[in-house]
């Protein structure tokens, strides 16, 4: 099957359509994104370039069955396109993140969430406690909090 | 102190932007309109399917709120006249009432719905918004609403469409 997302003209991802591989085949009986672009003009009311394929196996710049990754990430409704690094996002989490291209995600601006220290991993298994750190965007800092308080 | 809420009473609205070289032709949302009014039969519309369509993926995309098309109906409404109190919903039968309505101005000048809410024990509060030429705006059906023309020129065509949210 082939999937292609609908993106509106400022790069927002509005929907993702499924078909038949068999529509996207070009004269030689080649698979051709530009066929399968004309194919969804034709049948959806939609400019064929606001057509993106994108590959339903591909997560932050991996392919679950092992192929080659294609433009980083599937593509999720509300999330966005990006035409320059041919890259798809999921939803921007946090007005301050940013994108990390290496591995197609957003990220806060001072890095990961800091490890929990063994003893606060214990707590959680033994389920007295629920440390996780959440991120404070007017702080711009991650909160260590008890999700059970 | 948390919060939890419950339910909310939004209104959405906006212009219409459809890409270039696939706008909508509101002419011909114009002529099914009143073709539909005078000969009292029901609206077919390729332009309206794409109108419905742009609301349900923008509604979807930037809210998460999934809706689909209920129903499509419309009015001409006089020069500096205004409606009774419309309602959406029928009291007597909410399973099969809908959940949004969304009026599209196909001609509009100095148009305004005034939308009217309750909150808590405040009652009859209203918003009165402006519907233009290619904008629409979009309230939960369970709110009352006046349509009213006020200028002397010109008619004003408004086309009404009903969701149902089906994600909530």
């Amino acid at each position: 099957m082939a999937h292609f997302a609908k993106i509106s003209e400022d790069n927002l991802i509005l929907d993702v359509l499924t078909f038949n591989n068999s529509d996207m085949l070009n004269a030689e009986g080649i698979e051709t994104e530009s066929v399968g672009q004309q194919y969804l003009e034709t049948h959806n009311n939609w400019p064929a370039h606001l057509w993106i394929q994108t590959s339903y196996n591909t997560m932050n710049g991996i392919h679950k069955l092992g192929d080659t990754p294609f433009r980083k990430n599937y593509a999720t409704i509300g999330g966005t396109w990006d035409p320059t690094n041919q890259m798809f996002f999921a939803p921007k989490p946090f007005p301050s993140w940013v994108k990390d291209l290496e591995i197609g995600d957003w990220v806060s601006p001072i890095g990961n969430a800091p490890a929990l220290t063994s003893e606060q991993e214990s707590q959680n298994t033994a389920d007295t406690h629920a440390w996780q750190y959440v991120w404070n965007e007017p702080s711009g800092s991650w909160n260590l909090t008890n999700l059970k308080d | 102190m948390k919060k939890i809420l419950l339910s909310e009473k939004a209104i959405f609205h906006g212009k219409v932007s459809m890409p270039k070289g696939f706008e909508l032709n509101i002419e011909k949302i114009i002529n099914e309109l009143h073709e539909s009014l005078f000969k009292k039969k029901p609206i077919f519309s390729i332009e309206l399917d794409k109108l419905t369509t742009y609301i349900q993926d923008y509604m979807r995309a930037t809210y998460g709120i999934q809706i689909v098309k209920q129903e499509y109906s419309g009015d001409i409404y006089e020069p500096n006249k205004l409606t009774l109190p419309l309602l959406d919903i029928d009291p007597m039968n909410l399973a099969h009432s809908p959940d949004f309505t969304m009026l599209f101005g196909a001609k509009a000048k100095d148009c305004i719905v005034r939308i009217f809410y309750t909150r808590n024990r405040k009652k009859e509060l209203f918003w009165d918004h402006e519907i233009k030429t290619n904008s629409f705006v979009m309230f939960p059906s369970t709110c009352r609403y006046i349509i009213s023309n006020n200028q002397i020129e010109e008619l004003n065509i408004i086309q009404k469409v009903t969701y149902e949210h089906v994600n909530q």
